[in-house]
């Protein structure tokens, strides 16, 4: 960590979180120290980009390989209308450093994959799963195990959120749960409401925040489900699996 | 008759099934992960598991949104 001091400008911004006595300025130079990963800034990532940069986190990646479109717009909160056809980690990258110049902000405009995921996230010291596909989560889950870097994973289905904190090797992980990708579904998306995946990206923010400054309960070994049309949270607890494809042997 | 809590609602039940006789009446062929007593049962294993009064079962599905 940094010995420097913060700037005067840097106490007034982090003012009223630097006053929590769980942050603090140590907790505050952490956080400026610190580097988070957000693969997707659609529905989940654009709130969660927003927070993490108001936060703070010296070094934020965002890692999509999409160009925006109208459709997006109904959630995806870090892009505006002047965005169509722009490359979506450029547009929120530009929205993340007009919050806050005090930030790197990494702009990846590529595809995650196999290939190029281990050496991306080993530059990082945890990784939000933002992300709209199975494929996408499975292999973040996987790529998180093999480097060790610890994961929020988020997924969302029209009125429903989910969330679940992983660290590696430690805690319950998405394929503990999960172990095979469900049926591919060619109907038509509906959904979701763009409020939906804002609550659940916020979750992850603050969880990233948690885990960096040593705080608190992380959301370990539990499934969070939000049901927004009955307003219900529901936490499920699970354990690692023997049987998980990722922790077996681990 | 057993109760059972799905999803923290409690249901009564006819005798002590199996868990695979539980997700079929239950899901109807959707694929669904069940965590009994706080522990995921893979789906090998959903014919060995027989329900008994008090179980607590949670249903969960992947969400793929984003
Ligand atoms: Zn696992």
């Amino acid at each position: 960590m940094s010995v420097e001091l913060l700037s005067q400008a840097q106490c007034q911004r982090y003012a009223r979180q630097i006053a929590l006595p769980e942050i603090g300025v140590a907790g505050q130079k952490r956080l400026l120290a610190s580097k988070v990963l957000l693969i997707g800034v659609g529905g989940l990532g654009s709130p969660a980009g927003y927070y993490l940069a108001a936060a703070g986190i010296g070094t934020l990646g965002i890692i999509d390989g999409d160009t925006l479109e109208l459709s997006n717009l109904q959630r995806q909160i870090a892009h505006t209308t002047a965005d169509l056809g722009r490359p979506k980690a450029e547009s929120a990258a530009r929205t993340f450093t007009a919050l806050n110049p005090d930030i790197r902000v990494n702009a990846h405009n590529l595809r995650l994959a196999a290939e190029n995921a281990p050496g991306l996230f080993k530059e990082y010291d945890f990784i939000i799963d933002a992300t709209d596909n199975f494929e996408s989560k499975f292999l973040i889950a996987g790529a998180c195990h093999a480097v060790g870097k610890p994961y929020s994973h988020a997924g969302i289905l029209k009125f429903i959120g989910q969330t679940l904190t992983v660290i590696p090797g430690k805690t319950a992980c998405l394929r503990c749960v999960f172990d095979e990708l469900p049926p591919v579904n060619k109907a038509p998306p509906q959904g979701p409401l763009g409020a939906v995946p804002g609550v659940i990206g916020i979750i992850q923010a603050t969880e990233a925040i948690k885990y960096l400054l040593g705080i608190g309960d992380l959301l370990t070994d539990r499934l969070l489900t939000y049901d927004a049309l009955r307003l219900q949270f529901r936490c499920v607890r699970i354990n690692r699996t023997p049987a998980c494809p990722l922790c077996r042997g681990a | 008759m057993i109760t059972l809590t799905v999803n923290g609602e409690a249901y009564r039940y006819e005798g002590s099934p199996t868990l695979q006789a539980f997700l079929e009446r239950w899901s109807a062929g959707t694929r669904m992960v069940a965590v009994v007593n706080d522990e995921v049962i893979g789906r090998q294993k959903v014919g060995d598991v027989i329900l008994r009064d008090g179980d607590r079962i949670e249903l969960l599905s992947l969400a793929g949104g984003g």
